[in-house]
C-alpha cells in the first residue's frame, strides 16, 4: 500500500490493493459525504433548540406575570397615596388659610409685607414658592400623622403661586401691570411604598386696581356737558370784585394737591408753576359732547377767575393788565402821528397826536358798587346784541382754581368748550405836544377813548370817538373812519366786545406771567395747549403706554367688569357683609359687583348710620342698577381709595357738606348737589345740573390716583377665593 | 488521523436492522414528544400571555376611572335637585364632568363599550382604547342614597361596577377570564353634593 | 444517529422540560394570584373610598369583622350609615377605624381595611392584603 494511501483513513472494502487503494480514497472521500456519519448529533441539536426556546418563553412568562404583580401593587400603592395626599390637603386647607391671613397677605394696607409685593408688582409674576413666607405648622404634623399608617408614608403639603398671567394689556382698553390673575396652588403629595401621588388644588387669586381705569385722570369727566344749551352753567350773579350777590354758587376745580387737601396736601410751588407742562401732572377735564360756553367770572376776590389775564398779586390786589396791540397789526393810520383838532374845537387849534390799541379783559359781572345790575354793560362799551346773547351772569364751572397762591389750578381742558369774556378796547392817544401831554396826565381817572362794540348795522365810519366820560381836555376830535376807515369789518377787528376763546388760552396766558408778568402779550407768546375735543389721547406711565384711544372711555364697562372679585344680589347684602356693624367702618378691600335687580339707591353710608361713612378698607363697587346718593365718605388712611361705579345711574347725589372722599363714575347719570361740595377724587358723570339754588363747593383732584404716576399702582386689591376653584391629580 | 488498519476495520460489527427500527421508534416517540410538549408550551405561553393583557387592560380600565372620579365636578350650572344625574349610565356608555387639566378646564368624560370593547373619550376629541376586543361582558350603573342626617340629610353617590374580561380566542388558548365588581365612590364630588368642599 | 445519542438527547430534554414546566406553572399561578389580588385591592379601595367620601363627623371609630361588613349593613347601631360593598367570595373584609388627635381635638381618623383570602384551590397558606388611609377633619 502507497504510503498515501496509508495516511488516508480507510473504511470499507477489506483487501484493497493500490488500485483499490485508490479507489478506496475515492470512495472515502464519498463515504465522508454519506448521511451515515452526518447525522450524528441532529436530534441532540434539535432537542437543545426547542428546549431552549422552550425555556425561554417559560422564564419569559413568569417574569411577565412578575411585573405584572408588581404593576398591580404599584397602582394599589398609588391609591393608598392619594388618600394620604387627600387627607394632606383636607387637613390643611384651612391652616393654610389661616397662614397666609396672618402673614399679612390679606392685610392690603401693609404695602411691606413681601407677599402683597410678590403679587402687586407691576410685572408678570412666574411661578413661585410661598413656604418660606409663610408660617408652616403643617408638614410636621403630617409627616408623624403618615408615620402612624406607615412607616414609608408620608405627606407634604406646598402652597404655590401658580398660572398668573396679566389681565390688563391692551392699550385700546387699558393698561395696568399689576393686574393679573392666577392661583394659589395647594400641593399635597402623598408617599407610599415609593409611589406618589399629588393632588392639586387651587384658589383663584384676583389682583387688580380700585381705581377707575382712565377717568382717574381728571378731576371733572362730564360727558354730555352741552346738553341744555352751550350756556347752561352761566347762572351766577357777582359783582366786578367777583363777591356772589345771589344765588347759586360755583364749584371750583382743583386739579393739584392744595395746601388744605385732606390728604397729600403740598404747600405753594411757584417755581412748579413755571413749569409749562405742568399740565401734565394735574387732573384734567373733560366736559364732552356739545359745545360749551363758560363765561368767565370777573376779578379774583373769594370766587373770581379773571386771574388768568389779570395779574394777581394777592385775592384782594387785582390789577387788569392792557395788552398793546402791535403797530404792524394796526390799520396805517396808526403808524405815524395826526394832526386833529383839540376837543375846545371852537379855538379852531389843532394838534399832533400819535394813536396806538390796547385791550384789557374782564371777567362777566352784573352788579358793581355802583350799579344795580348788568354793570358790565354800562357806557354802552358792549353793545345790546350781546347783552341779549350772552346776558351778564357768569358761569358755576370754575376750572382753573382760584386767584390764592397754590390754588390756581390750570390744566388740560378737552372737550369743545369755550371761554366768553369782555375785552374792552381803547385808543392810546399820545398828544406830542407837551402841554397837552401835562393835561392828559393831571386826568383822573386817566384819558380812556373807549372803542365800544357796535353790530353792522349800527357801525356808523362818522360816530365820533370820545374819552369815555366825555371830558374835554384837548384830547383829539376824531371819527372811526379817521383810523379805521369806512369798512365795518376793519373797526370790528379792533373794537370791545364779548370774544370766545378756546378754555385752554387761558392756560396759555398763565403760563406768561409765571414767566414774566411785565412782558406778557395776547395772544400769549407761549402756545402750550390748543383746543383739544379729547378724541385722540395718550396717557403714559413713564415709557409705558396705559391708555391709547378717545377720552369718553368707550370699554370702562369691560375692564372694571373683569375686575369683579366678588358678586352680591343686593344693598342689604353688600353692607352686612361689608359693613362692621360695632365701628360702623366699611372693610372692603376689594372689588365687589351688586347685582341690585330691584334698582335700589345705593347710599353711603346707610340711612340708619351716622355721616360720614368711613372707609378702614377701600375697594371698588359696580352697582350694576340703580342710582347713588352720597352722605360723607371719609378714608381712614391715605393708602386708601373707593370708587363707585354705577354705568346705569341716572342720578348722583351729593345730600350734604360733608367731604367726599370718593370717585364716582356714572356715565349716564346727572350730578346734583343739594348742600355745599367738598370733593375729594374724580367725579365722572353724564351732566351736572345747573341748579339755580346751587350750593357751590370744591372738586379736589387726587394726585396718588393719577394713572400716569407710579404711585398709583399702589391702590390694587387681591382677592383670594373662599372656595376651590378646581382640583386636579 | 489514525492510521487505517484492514485488520482492526475488519474485525468492526455491522448495524443490525432491528437496532435501525428501534432507533427510529425511539426517536420518532422523541420527536413526537417534543412536538406535542412545544405546542403545548406554546399554547399556554399564549393563555398566559393574553391573561397578563387582560389583566393589565383591566387595571388600567380602573385606574383611569378612578382617577377620573377623583376629578369628577358638577359642571357650571348643575341643577343640585338632580343631583343622582351628576354621573349618567346607560348600556353603553358612563359619562360625568371632570376638571380635565391642570388649568380646570371642565369637560365631559366619556366612557364607551360596544360589549366587546371600550373607549374613553374627552369632550369631542378622538376616542382612546382601553379594551379591545377583551370583554366578555360589562355592566354599570350609578347607585345613590340619602343619608338621613340631621338637616336635608347626606347625599352619596357612587358608579357601580360589574366586567368580565378576557375568555376570548381560539379553543384552549383563551385567557383566563377576569372578574371585575366593584363600587366607585367619587370623594370630592360627594362633598361637593353635600356642600361641604374644604372651604 | 445511536442509541446512546437518542438517550443523550432524552435525557438532556427531561432536564430542560423540568424547569419549562416549573416555569410555565408558576406563571399560570402567577396568574391566578394576580386575578385574587386584584379583586382584594379593589375590595379594599372601595371600602376605603366610600369612607372618605363622607363627612368626618360621621365616620364612626371601631373594629369590623367580615361578618359586619356587608352591604346594607349600619356601621354602628343606631346610625343612619351603612356599608355600600359588593359581595365577594372567598375573601374576607376587616375594617378597623381610629381616632388621631392633636391638643385635645380630634384631627384624623386613621383607617385600616384588611383583605383576606385563601387560594383557589383552597390549599395553601391565606394571603392578605392592607390598605391604609388618613380621613381629615376639614372642620378645623
Amino acid at each position: 500500500m502507497s504510503k498515501s494511501a496509508r495516511a488516508l483513513p480507510v473504511s470499507g472494502h477489506p483487501r484493497a490493493g493500490p488500485a483499490e487503494s485508490l479507489l478506496m480514497q475515492g470512495s472515502f472521500t464519498h463515504q465522508r459525504l454519506s448521511p451515515t456519519r452526518t447525522t450524528r448529533g441532529f436530534l441532540l441539536m434539535i432537542v437543545l433548540v426547542i428546549g431552549t426556546i422552550l425555556l425561554l418563553l417559560g422564564i419569559t412568562l413568569h417574569f411577565a406575570m412578575g411585573r405584572q404583580n408588581a404593576n398591580l401593587h404599584w397602582l394599589a400603592n398609588g391609591e393608598i397615596a392619594h388618600f394620604l395626599a387627600d387627607a394632606g390637603i383636607n387637613s390643611c386647607i384651612r391652616a393654610v388659610r389661616e397662614s397666609v391671613q396672618t402673614s399679612g397677605l390679606l392685610n392690603q394696607g401693609s404695602s411691606t409685607n413681601p407677599l402683597v409685593q410678590i403679587l402687586t408688582r407691576p410685572q408678570p409674576l412666574d411661578d413661585t414658592s410661598l413656604m418660606s413666607y409663610l408660617k408652616d405648622t403643617w408638614n410636621a404634623e403630617l409627616k408623624a400623622f403618615a408615620a402612624e399608617v406607615d412607616p414609608t408614608a408620608s405627606i407634604r403639603v406646598e402652597v404655590w403661586l401658580r398660572d398668573f398671567r396679566q389681565t390688563e394689556t391692551d392699550p385700546a382698553a387699558w393698561v395696568d401691570p399689576v393686574a393679573k390673575r392666577g392661583y394659589l396652588s395647594i400641593e399635597a403629595t402623598g408617599e407610599y411604598r415609593g409611589v406618589k401621588r399629588t393632588l392639586t388644588v387651587k384658589r383663584q387669586i384676583r389682583v387688580a386696581s380700585c381705581l377707575p381705569p382712565l377717568v382717574s385722570k381728571f378731576t371733572l369727566h362730564v360727558k354730555n356737558a352741552g346738553d341744555g344749551g352751550e350756556g347752561k352753567f352761566n347762572i351766577i350773579r357777582n359783582d366786578y370784585n367777583g363777591n356772589l350777590t345771589d344765588g347759586p354758587r360755583p364749584f371750583i376745580c382743583y386739579n393739584h394737591a392744595t395746601p388744605d387737601a385732606p390728604f397729600e396736601a403740598r404747600p405753594h410751588d411757584p417755581a412748579g408753576e413755571a413749569d409749562a407742562q405742568v399740565f401734565e401732572k394735574r387732573g384734567w377735564i373733560w366736559l364732552g359732547n356739545q359745545r360749551v360756553r363758560l363765561n368767565l367770572t370777573s376779578g379774583p376776590g373769594l370766587f373770581g377767575e379773571i386771574f388768568h389775564f389779570y395779574e394777581v398779586k394777592d385775592p384782594s390786589r387785582f390789577q387788569a393788565v392792557g395788552f398793546v396791540t402791535p403797530v404792524d397789526r394796526l390799520p396805517a393810520p396808526f403808524s405815524s402821528p395826526q394832526t386833529l383838532p383839540r376837543d375846545n374845537f371852537q379855538a379852531g387849534q389843532m394838534a399832533e397826536y400819535t394813536f396806538g390799541h390796547s385791550f384789557i379783559f374782564d371777567g362777566f359781572h352784573d352788579k358793581s358798587n355802583r350799579r344795580d345790575t348788568e354793570a358790565m354793560y354800562e357806557g354802552s362799551i358792549l353793545s345790546n346784541a350781546e347783552k341779549s346773547a350772552f346776558g351778564a351772569k357768569s358761569s358755576l364751572l370754575h376750572l382753573y382754581g382760584e386767584a390764592r397762591p397754590g390754588f390756581m389750578s390750570r390744566t388740560r381742558v378737552l372737550g369743545n368748550v369755550q371761554v366768553a369774556l369782555p375785552r374792552f378796547a381803547s385808543l392810546d392817544i399820545t398828544p406830542s405836544d407837551s402841554d397837552l401831554r401835562t393835561r392828559f396826565s393831571g386826568q383822573t381817572p386817566p384819558p380812556t377813548y373807549l372803542l365800544p362794540s357796535v353790530p353792522q348795522s349800527s357801525f356808523d365810519p362818522n360816530r365820533q370817538i370820545k374819552d369815555f366820560l366825555g371830558r374835554r381836555f384837548g384830547g383829539p376830535v376824531m371819527i372811526n373812519a379817521l383810523l379805521f376807515g369806512t369798512q365795518y369789518e376793519e373797526y370790528k377787528k379792533f373794537m370791545s366786545g364779548i370774544i370766545e376763546l378756546p378754555y385752554v388760552t387761558g392756560y396759555n396766558s398763565m403760563q406768561d406771567y409765571h414767566v414774566d408778568p411785565t412782558k406778557r402779550q395776547f395772544p400769549p407768546k407761549h402756545q402750550i395747549l390748543s383746543e383739544d375735543r379729547g378724541l385722540s389721547l395718550e396717557l403714559k406711565r413713564g415709557s409705558d403706554v396705559v391708555y391709547k384711544g378717545s377720552v369718553d372711555a368707550q370699554r370702562l364697562d369691560d375692564v372694571v367688569e373683569g375686575r369683579v372679585q366678588k358678586v352680591v344680589p343686593t344693598i342689604s347684602e353688600f353692607w352686612k357683609t361689608y359693613l362692621d356693624r360695632t365701628s360702623g367702618e366699611l372693610h372692603l378691600n376689594g372689588i365687589v359687583a351688586i347685582e341690585n335687580p330691584d334698582r335700589q339707591n345705593l347710599i353711603l353710608p346707610p340711612s340708619d348710620k351716622s355721616s360720614p361713612l368711613k372707609v378702614r378698607g377701600g375697594g371698588l363697587i359696580l352697582l350694576e342698577q340703580g342710582n347713588v346718593t352720597l352722605r360723607g365718605v371719609q378714608l381712614l388712611s391715605s393708602s386708601e381709595a373707593l370708587t363707585i361705579i354705577a354705568p346705569e345711574a341716572n342720578s348722583v347725589r351729593v345730600v350734604n357738606a360733608i367731604s367726599q372722599q370718593v370717585n364716582v363714575v356714572a356715565p349716564m347719570a346727572e350730578f346734583v348737589c343739594d348742600d355745599k361740595l367738598d370733593w375729594f377724587g374724580t367725579l365722572s358723570v353724564s351732566s351736572i345740573q345747573a341748579n339755580p339754588r346751587n350750593p357751590g363747593g370744591v372738586l379736589r383732584f387726587r394726585e396718588t390716583q393719577d394713572p400716569t404716576r407710579p404711585e398709583s399702582l399702589s391702590f390694587a386689591k387681591i382677592h383670594i377665593d373662599e372656595s376651590d376653584s378646581f382640583w386636579h391629580e | 488521523m489514525r492510521p487505517c488498519n484492514l485488520a482492526t476495520w475488519s474485525r468492526r460489527a455491522g448495524i443490525t436492522l432491528v437496532e435501525i427500527l428501534i432507533v427510529v421508534v425511539i426517536a420518532v416517540l422523541l420527536i413526537g414528544t417534543l412536538t406535542t410538549l412545544f405546542s403545548g408550551f406554546r399554547r399556554s405561553f399564549a393563555k398566559g400571555e393574553e391573561s397578563t393583557v387582560v389583566i393589565q387592560e383591566g387595571g388600567f380600565f380602573l385606574a383611569h376611572l378612578r382617577n377620573d372620579l377623583i376629578n369628577a365636578v358638577l359642571p357650571p350650572g348643575f341643577d343640585q335637585a338632580d343631583w343622582q344625574k351628576a354621573i349618567v349610565a346607560d348600556a353603553d356608555s358612563l359619562s360625568f364632568s371632570l376638571y380635565a387639566d391642570a388649568q380646570g378646564t371642565i369637560e365631559t368624560v366619556t366612557y364607551m363599550t360596544d360589549g366587546k370593547s371600550l373607549k374613553r373619550m374627552v369632550k369631542n376629541g378622538s376616542p382612546k382604547p382601553l379594551i379591545e376586543g377583551r370583554i366578555a361582558s360589562l355592566s354599570w350603573k350609578t347607585g345613590w342614597e340619602v343619608i338621613p342626617t340631621p338637616g336635608s340629610g347626606t347625599r352619596r353617590l357612587w358608579v357601580e361596577l360589574s366586567a368580565t374580561l378576557g375568555g376570548q380566542g381560539k379553543p384552549g388558548m383563551t385567557s383566563k377570564q377576569l372578574h371585575l365588581r366593584t363600587r366607585l365612590f367619587p370623594a370630592r364630588l360627594n362633598r361637593q353634593l353635600n356642600g361641604n368642599l374644604s372651604p | 444517529m445511536s442509541l446512546v445519542e437518542i438517550l443523550v438527547a432524552a435525557g438532556v430534554l427531561s432536564l430542560i422540560l423540568l424547569p419549562v414546566a416549573l416555569s410555565f406553572s408558576s406563571g399560570a399561578r402567577g396568574i391566578q394570584m394576580t386575578h385574587e389580588e386584584m379583586t382584594a385591592h379593589q375590595a379594599a379601595i372601595e371600602l376605603m373610598e366610600q369612607l372618605q367620601s363622607l363627612p368626618f363627623a360621621l365616620v364612626p371609630a371601631g373594629t369590623w369583622v367580615n361578618d359586619q361588613i356587608r352591604g346594607g349593613m349600619r356601621l354602628v347601631q343606631n346610625s343612619p350609615l351603612t356599608f355600600q360593598v359588593t359581595p365577594l367570595d372567598g375573601f374576607e373584609r376587616g375594617l378597623s377605624i381610629t381616632e388621631l388627635s392633636k391638643d385635645g381635638r380630634v384631627r384624623f381618623k386613621k383607617i385600616d381595611i384588611s383583605v383576606s383570602w385563601k387560594g383557589q384551590d383552597g390549599k395553601g397558606p391565606a394571603r392578605s392584603f392592607r390598605v391604609k388611609g388618613l380621613l381629615a377633619n376639614e372642620t378645623l
